[in-house]
């Protein structure tokens, strides 16, 4: 582990911290940056051992494209649960669903794993990595369905 | 008056979502089902009445408040943690530990 790898372990999540810091005390003056670029610093290198990877890229288009795409799963998803919830609940035939994944990376996996927790009707219940087995990783995801059809709320599982 | 109205459009909308949240937490028959209320009601209806908040501010202070985006993001990295936690707790009081493919809890 090089030095620059001891003091800057999550570059990425450095400047996530450091713009969260910002956006959080509202003004752009010289005692918040300094104050969020110490927090910036400082988090990633006391929390490193819980990081399973060092995060080297970050595509904003395609996580500008992801962001759509789950704000309309949202949307969608959040009308056809309010129809579930109100209608005759005794006809809900909730499921165990098991979601195949195709990454071994703990991190998608995780971020996955959130992405179907927050799309209405769909929870996510384990996350199950097998790091030694070939593609064995799954996950185990709550669906709630009222009747065959109105599984809209499914999760979309490539990403 | 525009903004005013698009804010209380979004309040609105929001605070439908929200109830809609509480009335699944009542309604629905077990703890996975339940589970499914409150992090639904934090997406779209907290979204709605964070950016109702947004358009209010800017509308009435002048100043781009971007305070909301923060909520917003605390709130997404949070409400799955503890759905997951709260699911991982029910899975393993059950008595066999395995999903199950019914739905009684």
């Amino acid at each position: 582990m090089t030095l620059r790898e001891r003091l800057l372990p999550q570059p990425v999540v450095t400047i996530a911290i450091a713009v969260l810091w910002l956006l959080l005390s509202g003004d752009v003056s010289g005692g918040q940056v300094l104050l969020a670029l110490t927090l910036g610093l400082a988090i990633p290198m006391l929390t490193s051992p819980f990081w399973p990877r060092r995060l080297k890229t970050f595509r904003a288009g395609a996580a500008l494209r992801l962001f759509f795409v789950v704000l309309y799963d949202i949307v969608v998803a959040n009308v056809t649960v309010a129809r579930v919830v109100l209608g005759d609940t005794r006809a809900i035939q909730s499921q165990f669903v098991d979601v195949p994944l195709d990454t071994r990376d703990p991190f998608v996996a995780t971020i996955l794993g959130s992405i179907i927790t927050l799309t209405p009707g769909t929870l996510t219940m384990d996350i199950d990595m097998d790091q030694s087995g070939a593609r064995r990783a799954c996950h185990d995801a709550h669906a709630l369905a009222a009747r065959a059809g109105t599984d809209d709320a499914r999760p979309h599982s490539g990403t | 008056m525009f903004a005013e109205a698009l804010a209380s459009f979004l309040i609105l909308t929001g605070g439908a979502f929200v109830l809609l949240g509480s009335i699944g937490l009542v309604r629905l028959p077990d703890v996975f089902g339940r589970l499914h209320g409150p992090t639904k009601a934090t997406t779209l209806g907290v979204g709605a009445i964070v950016a109702a908040s947004s358009i209010a501010s800017f509308e009435l202070t002048g100043n781009i408040s971007l305070k909301e985006i923060s909520v917003l993001l605390f709130l997404f990295i949070t409400a799955p943690v503890s759905a997951h936690l709260i699911a991982k707790a029910a899975l393993a009081k059950r008595s066999d530990g395995a999903p199950a493919s019914d739905s009684q809890g």
